[in-house]
């Protein structure tokens, strides 16, 4: 072999290899999402945002729930049979109301049982959704986040209180335009959060938890943690299986020259073994 | 077998399969998709003995910057349906596959007045979404068919980045002697904009239900008592709006609508595994069989 064959074919490997980790990472997916569903009879749908770099100039470029995520994601439950539970893992930020609703109310009429997964987040839209379902499972560290409507890079329940606080003659017409909309968007968020909490183990606080949820009562990022959900009255348990969290490490930030955290990997555990300090 | 291995890893071998792998399959695989699109609409067209017009808007993500690009219901969109209706004998009937956010006003009154005006049966396929312009355009059908989660929206017309109906707000709530001249010069197109729309919605509606309700849905719709975005699914249309709403929406109209995917994006964020999933005994949905 010449010396130029070896250089072709260092070349071709490191040409092809990108596609073949690819390759891999989608076969041991599948071969996951297969044993889950399998192991509880159901089908996994994930819906997994995650922020991209571009490699071109660096720009991030945000995923959020968009009306392409919500038609993927009816498509595949249109797919499954009325009695067939659904396994549905979110990690997102949220999205459009719009798209998110979809789904919820897709997730709220299926007939078989809708599990939620939140190994991670789920924050706005994603919280919308899982309010739909029959159960939320959450990692013991992962959080929800409130529902209430944005416009634009403002919250509505903040636009609102411009107008409660300044006299309207003082307010610049922009934001009575937004006001305006801001109204109906809180309204029909709240509304639309009280459907989907309908026949929910909420003890009748449904009103109130639509309200909390709904009207701007924190701030848009603020984490509704495991114990709080709970608090609230949610519909949510914390034996999340380990396949869902194993499955979400196949799912790892795309593009990112360093990564940020590191560690060993492999579980770590206290041996049972005497300390070496209680040796005197 | 040698000879093959020393052809791979001459230069010209590898242009060669470079090339194959770059050009002539990417070009291979459009082909086959826009084959399978013909087929499919094609089938439906032959199902139904109708006349088959698709029109999806999905958002494109230009590939340099990632800029999503927005795409709605423009003059080209109406100028090319309306060439197809008219390409379309008057007894035929005409299946409209709708996918949109909506868009210009004058480009979906078009479209929809063309249907309106077409002797044949007219009919309004709605498989996911058709928002504001689409939800106009579905008014106009004779028979409007939506999947069960699928949803329309209002047509309150939107002037720029405003609702016309929040415009008028600011004008009913503030004193006037403190409100910008251009709030009020959009308050006055939003007052005609909003009138406009209501009378169309209303012409559309028209021989569908009495004079009456058809004055008092298109001013539900196009009033903005809602926000734009709102979603109206099967059950709102049905009892608010009181239209006549089917939803047996035939399988075929779900494998055209899935041949015109989303341009590809680097990852894409809902993933499943593919195939129907069924009890065992239960018997497969129409979509089911067709995959």
């Amino acid at each position: 072999m010449a010396i130029t064959d070896i250089f072709w074919f260092f070349f071709l490997l490191s040409a092809l290899q990108p596609m073949m980790t690819r390759r891999l990472l989608e076969f041991s997916r599948q071969r996951l999402i297969s044993k889950i569903e399998n192991d509880r009879g159901s089908r996994v749908i994930l819906l997994v945002h995650r922020q991209e770099t571009m490699s071109f100039l660096g720009f991030p470029v945000y995923r959020y729930i968009d009306v392409d995520d919500s038609e993927e994601v009816l498509r595949a439950i249109h797919m499954t049979g009325k009695d067939v539970p659904i396994d549905l893992i979110l990690h997102t930020p949220g999205g459009l109301v719009l798209a998110s609703l979809q789904i919820a109310e897709a997730v709220k009429k299926h007939k078989g049982k809708v599990t939620v997964f939140v190994p991670h987040y789920a924050m706005s839209g994603g919280t919308l959704i899982s309010l739909a379902a029959s159960e939320i499972v959450m990692s013991e560290h992962a959080v929800l986040g409130p529902v209430d409507p944005q416009l634009g890079k403002y919250p509505a329940a903040s636009v609102l209180k411009v107008i409660a606080k300044k006299p309207i003659k003082d307010i610049e017409d922009e934001t009575l335009i937004m006001a305006d909309q801001a109204e109906k968007a809180i309204i029909q968020v709240r509304e639309s959060v009280k459907e989907l909490l309908q026949g929910k183990p909420t003890n009748g606080k449904v009103d109130e938890l639509a309200r909390l949820l709904s009207e701007g009562t924190w701030t848009h990022d603020f984490p509704i943690t495991y114990e709080r959900a709970k608090a609230l009255g949610l519909h949510v348990n914390s034996n999340i299986p380990d396949d869902v969290l194993k499955l979400m490490g196949l799912y790892p930030q795309p593009t990112r020259t360093q990564p940020t955290v590191e560690y060993l990997p492999g579980p770590r555990t206290r041996r049972p073994a005497a300390s070496p300090s209680a040796n005197g | 077998m040698k000879r093959l291995l020393k052809w791979i890893f001459s230069v010209r071998g590898l242009v060669t399969v470079l090339f194959v792998l770059f050009v002539v399959a990417p070009a291979m695989e459009s082909c086959r998709t826009v084959k399978l699109r013909d087929d499919a609409i094609n089938a439906l067209e032959k199902k139904r003995g109708s006349r088959v017009i698709v029109l999806i808007h999905r958002q494109e993500s230009v590939n340099v910057l990632g800029v999503p690009l927005v795409r709605y219901i423009n003059i080209e969109d109406s100028e090319a349906i309306l060439r197809a209706i008219r390409f379309t004998d008057k007894n035929i009937p005409i299946d409209f596959i709708i996918h949109t956010p909506g868009g210009l006003v004058l480009a979906a009154s078009q479209i929809a007045k063309a249907i309106k005006r077409h002797p044949a049966k007219t009919t309004v396929f709605v498989p996911h979404y058709a928002m504001s312009g689409g939800t106009l355009i579905a008014l106009a059908a004779n028979e409007i068919v939506m999947d069960t989660n699928a949803v329309l929206g209002p047509i309150d017309p939107q002037l720029g980045d405003f609702p016309a109906a929040s415009v008028l707000k600011v004008v009913e709530r503030k004193p006037i002697d403190k409100i910008d001249d251009m709030t009020l010069v959009l308050a006055d197109q939003s007052q005609k904009a909003i009138a406009q729309v209501t009378a169309l919605a209303q012409e559309l509606l028209s021989g569908k239900m009495p004079p009456e309700k058809a004055k008092e849905v298109a001013h539900r719709l196009a009033s903005g008592i809602w926000t734009h975005d709102f979603p109206i699914t099967v059950e709102t249309a049905k009892e608010l709006i009181g239209l006549p709403i089917s939803t047996e929406i035939p399988g075929e109209v779900f494998l055209v609508t899935s041949l015109y995917p989303q341009a590809q994006q680097s990852q894409p964020s809902v993933f499943y595994l593919p195939g129907p999933r069924y009890k065992k005994g239960e018997p497969a949905g129409q979509e089911a069989a067709l995959r």
